[in-house]
């Protein structure tokens, strides 16, 4: 069975669900941060999967543009995580609770 | 049997084991080098699909920058309560089954879709395409990522100095 567009697009389900997982289990601050960059490669997958069945090079750049989104990302989440060890000493989601209503 | 579903496999497997044990293992420092192993997977599979640029990419802005500030972050929180015996991970029941049906429910739809798949064009270089539209049809894209990294750059340096408010 030759490798078509259906199995890029199961492995980026796979990702995408193995991401949630991180999203969902972890404490540590940085676990999520693993759990949403792990969702966001499953996204380019599917561009990129897109783009060589029949999209065209346009779904490339798109996959470019989400690389530097979550490039920029990662560098203000881990400055909110460090900002979060300084003030509690802790980088526990649970914790970081004092914006509750 | 070609070589071809071989190296998918293997590109994907790396991706997807990768991937769970970044999830599961109980370290996160482990957890962060796992991840760099499904990026590289993840970037195995770019330049199986013929993204030869994505795929250098990849490597340079995920496996190069994004994994090392990770692991950087763990090293400047290390020691937190979460190594002191308390459990790292919560609900991972409930995540399992919520993932679960989420992948099963994405591959019912990726089985029911009829997409118009062309035949897949002989590999071609793609960073001059790529460039191309980049300084042509998406220059105002490309602009405005450039300043949106400039603003992450500043809102980042700003938000970790000490004894800021």
């Amino acid at each position: 069975m030759s490798i078509g567009l259906y199995h890029f697009l199961g492995l980026a389900a796979a990702l995408f669900a193995i991401g949630v997982v991180g999203v969902i289990t972890r404490r540590n601050a940085i676990g999520v941060l693993i759990g949403v960059e792990l969702i966001l490669n499953a996204c380019n997958v599917n561009l990129v999967a897109f783009s060589r069945y029949g999209g065209g090079l346009d779904a490339q750049v798109f996959a470019i543009f989400v690389i530097v989104l979550a490039a920029a990302e990662a560098a203000v989440a881990l400055a909110i995580i460090l900002q979060l060890f300084d003030k509690k000493s802790d980088v526990d989601t649970d914790r970081a609770s004092s914006l509750r209503g | 049997m070609s070589i071809e579903p071989i190296l998918f496999w293997l590109f994907a497997g790396t991706a997807v084991v990768g991937g769970l044990m970044a999830v599961l293992l109980p370290r996160i420092i482990h957890a962060v080098f796992s991840l760099m192993l499904s990026f590289v997977g993840v970037a195995a599979v770019y330049a199986f699909a013929g993204a030869d640029f994505l795929a250098v990419t990849q490597i340079i802005v995920y496996v190069g920058g994004v994994t090392v500030m990770l692991a950087f972050g763990v090293l400047l929180t290390g020691r937190t309560s979460l190594d002191l015996g308390k459990r790292e991970v919560r609900n991972r029941p409930l995540a399992i089954v919520i993932a679960g049906l989420l992948f099963a429910g994405l591959m019912a739809a990726i089985t029911a879709s009829q997409f118009h798949i062309a035949a897949a064009p002989p590999m071609d270089a793609t960073t001059e395409g790529i460039g191309g539209l980049l300084l042509g049809d998406y220059i105002i894209a490309f602009e405005f990522a450039s300043v949106l990294l400039l603003a992450a750059l500043v809102g980042a340096a700003y938000l970790v100095r000490r004894g800021n408010a």
